[in-house]
């Protein structure tokens, strides 16, 4: 495997610990050769993301996506599992999905009539006889498999490269992070109609960072804060309508994690409870898990990356969103709104208000994070400053896990008393510099 | 398989064993920007280029603007009636000296610093001179070779290029197959569209002789064209002959050599034909084969590397620039013979414009499928695109046909839904990325 050239003396990363040091070198958001061995090393070499299966739900519903640069789609198959192909014709690569997301138990090529059947094989070759002879064996052009799939909790990771490790090995402690959205309800969680896609100005690492940096919040967000605080003042917003803007301003309890291989964490408590669509749930949530689970469920809001460009958020609304990196200098992001499949329509209701409130691009606070990203990679240009610090919090960073990490039963790399603290990136930077060099 | 997106040596890309029933040409040839780069240098700065049809610059004066490969260059008319081509860009800061993409001027002087050139290329004016100034040390740099068959005229920065006509080759009968439909030559209707395809040029080259995604991506077409015409507002020669494209008519398709290439279908109602009208002169003045090629013969010719020739419902000039490897700028341009009645040159623009215009009905449809295959090419896991459809029937040299009319092919399809002829396409490209041949 090909790593990041560069030269031998190139630090990307000074990891550095003992000396107070953790710092990156801004150049790794801007290389295009850096940008290549990503796309070969990290995306393309290991699981991701690929979608919710209630976006799959019945045979013959494909959903299509991107592995690093390469098309792929998912479609559910009859007898209910799920493949993945590689999204190219095999006479002549053409995309073979009509559209993002649909039904098809056979998907017919626009460009030369070829046809699959859901299962992948090669069913028709338009003009057969004519073109390679009769008894021509059409399984040779069956489409390519990627090399694995697998989902753990609803959510669908796939591999181009079959020699990864298991999935759940790979996801390690961000597992409890999505078991704590995945198992909100017994009839679990469906993704709800209805997606975003927009381009940040910006390398993706930027986005998966900010995706879990609570520092910025009370800078970034205090016009969405204040702006929220006073429509609901006006317009008498209560229960779960109001937006718990309280923690955006003031002091609750809040936290980090570096849960290892790259997955990281931030936590901040509700404060109140009662605004969170999931309270009508409480009861029924204390009667199936134990307490420290809904704790974690219920009490607190959360922001999981699972490395490299996933994250699921669970605060003001719930959501996945996906980082999809285009070039060093830019990043398609998609989000859709993700919703325990039988709360009220009550909940539901409050949930996508606070949806479009906070996270659309066309809301009032992803706007504002898109602005600060996108300055963030104009400056990173300034080479004769090279460093981004990451050493905040250095000094309070325990490792394993913290008081509320024991009562959710998930054991972090490290653990930190605030989520304005920098620590939770050291193994998603140690992990990146690993696989981009190849090592 | 490590999704390795690392330029692929050269002599990997091109699968070419047709004795064992295998062509086909690694993706990466569409969406690579180092290759992108290497087919800039070695083929569209190596070799004959078209630039544009003598009609575009009639009259001393006349100039028309395009590229060879990145680089801009114009054509100019002299006063000798000669052509001459420059690069385009002042020799003093570079600024494009054509004020428009098509226009006249006996003088061009730049925009910038108000530098004049003669048609001829010499500098004449040089703002706020200075004594003493040799101004010939600015002439415009001409490009090194220069020429035109039977109108269509072609340019090459490579001065070590074989002679046009030896290059054209067996195009030649079939470009003659337009000229001689009147008597006065061709002409390119006043008008032009140009639009952008987010796919790699070659597609488009291939897309222009690919018999075999008519009857897919055009079936709306043709369907629509079939509805309209079935309400009886359009008769004679204002119908579309729809049922061409649903097949089952006899076709063909020829590798040309030096990855020229071309394909045929039977009309099977050629009276609707704008070129029906000369049906008796055409039999007086040429030979039997001819006739037939023009009357009963759709065709579209490609010209390696940059135009297509078509003569189907309509006939168009339609060229390609490459712009970067995952994008390319295309002109379609309606060429027609001099001196067709009205009623001929209505049916031939308005079929020009329900096919070949972006805004028409089929055109927008390939872009679609090139667009989706481009984006499906970037799957480097599912490497090749296959090009032996035919393999196991194509006749080496010339067919029935081919004899009949004169031409010499390298090989020849008896169906246009075959990818034989896109064997001599790949072959030149790669050899001349190699820098084996120009």
């Amino acid at each position: 495997m090909d790593g990041f050239a560069g030269t031998d003396t190139d630090v990307l990363i000074d990891d550095r610990p003992g000396d107070g040091v953790f710092r990156v070198d801004r150049r790794i958001y801007l290389d295009d050769e850096i940008f290549e061995a990503e796309m070969r090393n990290i995306f393309e070499a290991n699981w991701q993301f690929l979608c919710h299966e209630s976006q799959v739900k019945k045979p013959g519903d494909y959903f299509a996506t991107h592995i690093g640069r390469q098309p792929v789609f998912v479609h559910r198959q009859e007898d209910g599992s799920l493949k993945a192909f590689l999204n190219a014709c095999s006479h002549r690569a053409a995309i073979l999905t009509p559209t993002k997301q649909g039904n098809a138990k056979t998907l017919t090529c626009r460009f030369h009539g070829w046809t699959y059947k859901c299962d992948g094989a090669c069913i028709r070759i338009k003009e057969e006889e004519s073109g390679y002879g009769v008894g021509f064996d059409r399984s040779v052009y069956d489409l390519r498999e990627i090399g694995a799939v697998a989902s753990f909790k609803g959510f669908v990771f796939g591999s181009i490269k079959a020699d990864v490790e298991p999935l759940e090995d790979f996801l390690g402690e961000s597992k409890a992070f999505l078991a704590f959205v995945a198992d909100q309800s017994a009839a679990g969680l469906e993704v709800l109609p209805g997606s975003q896609t927009y381009m940040v100005g910006g390398n993706w690492k930027m986005s998966t960072e900010n995706a879990v940096d609570g520092y910025h919040t009370s800078t970034v967000h205090r016009i969405f804060a204040n702006t929220v605080r006073k429509r609901e003042q006006r317009e008498g917003y209560e229960g779960m309508m109001k937006t718990e803007v309280g923690r955006l301003a003031k002091k609750v309890r809040n936290g980090c994690y570096d849960l290892g291989k790259g997955h990281m964490v931030i936590w901040a408590e509700r404060d109140p409870v009662s605004t969170s669509p999931l309270s009508e749930a409480e009861d029924k949530l204390a009667a199936a898990h134990p307490e420290g689970k809904v704790n974690w469920m219920l009490r607190r809001g959360r922001n999981l990356i699972v490395y490299p460009s996933l994250m699921i958020n669970d605060f003001a609304a719930t959501q996945i969103r996906i980082f999809r990196p285009i070039s060093a200098n830019e990043t398609e992001v998609t989000i859709y709104c993700l919703a325990p499949a039988d709360e009220s329509r009550e909940a539901r209701y409050a949930r996508l208000r606070k949806f479009e409130d906070f996270f659309m691009a066309s809301g009032m606070a992803t706007s504002d994070d898109v602005m600060a990203l996108e300055a963030t990679h104009d400056g990173s240009r300034g080479r004769r400053a090279k460093w981004g610090e990451f050493h905040r919090g250095m000094g309070t960073m325990i490792g394993g896990p913290d008081d509320v990490a024991e009562e959710g039963g998930f054991n972090p790399e490290t653990s930190n008393d605030s989520w304005d603290h920098e620590t939770l990136y050291y193994s998603f930077y140690r992990q990146w510099e690993k696989q981009v060099k190849g090592l | 398989m490590d999704g390795s997106i690392v330029t692929p040596q050269l002599s990997e890309l091109v699968d070419d064993r047709v004795d064992e029933g295998v062509f086909r040409v690694d993706r990466a040839v569409y969406t690579d920007p180092a290759l992108f780069e290497k087919e800039i240098e070695q083929i569209f700065e190596k070799c004959w280029v078209f630039l544009c049809h003598e009609s575009q610059v009639e009259k001393h004066g006349d100039y028309f603007w395009t590229e060879i490969g990145r680089q801009p260059v114009y054509v100019h008319r002299q006063e000798d009636g000669s052509l001459k081509c420059f690069i385009n860009a002042c020799s003093h800061r570079a600024a494009i000296l054509t004020p428009f993409r098509r226009g006249n001027a006996k003088t061009l002087t730049c925009r910038f610093h108000g530098w004049t050139y003669k048609c001829d290329g010499g500098c004449i004016g040089v703002k706020n001179e200075e004594e003493g100034t040799d101004k010939s040390h600015y002439d415009l740099r001409e490009i090194a070779r220069l020429d035109s068959y039977q109108g269509f005229v072609f340019g090459s920065l490579n001065p070590d290029v074989p002679s046009l006509e030896d290059w054209l080759g067996a195009t030649k009968p079939w470009i003659d197959l337009m000229v001689v439909q009147s008597p006065d030559g061709l002409e390119t209707v006043p008008g032009s569209s140009t639009y952008v395809i987010d796919g790699n040029w070659k597609l488009q080259a291939e897309n222009g002789v690919d018999g075999y995604h008519v009857s897919t991506v055009h079936r709306v077409f043709a369907h629509t064209i079939s509805a309209r015409e079935s309400k009886g507002e359009y008769t004679g020669i204002k119908k579309t002959e729809a049922g061409r494209i649903a097949g089952g008519v006899p076709t063909g398709s020829y590798d040309l050599g030096n990855g020229h290439m071309a394909i045929w279908a039977q009309h099977t109602t050629p009276e609707v034909r704008p070129i029906w009208e000369a049906k008796e002169r055409l039999e007086k003045e040429l030979k039997p084969a001819q006739v037939d090629w023009i009357l009963n013969k759709g065709r579209n010719l490609y010209i390696f590397p940059n135009v297509l020739l078509m003569d189907n419902p309509s006939t168009q000039i339609r060229v390609m620039k490459p712009v970067s490897a995952d994008r390319m700028e295309v002109s379609v341009y309606c060429i027609a013979p001099k001196g067709e009645s009205d009623t001929a040159r209505a049916g031939r623009l308005r079929k020009f414009e329900d096919f070949y215009l972006t805004a028409g009905m089929a055109t927008s449809d390939d872009i679609a499928a090139l667009e989706d295959t481009h984006e499906g090419s970037l799957a480097r896991d599912a490497r090749w695109s296959e090009f032996n459809r035919g393999i196991g029937t194509f006749t080496k040299g010339a067919d029935d046909e081919a004899k009949a009319l004169g031409f010499e092919p390298v090989a020849s399809s008896n169906n246009w839904d075959h990818e034989v002829l896109f064997h001599g396409l790949y072959r030149q490209w790669i050899k001349m990325m190699k820098g084996e041949a120009s």
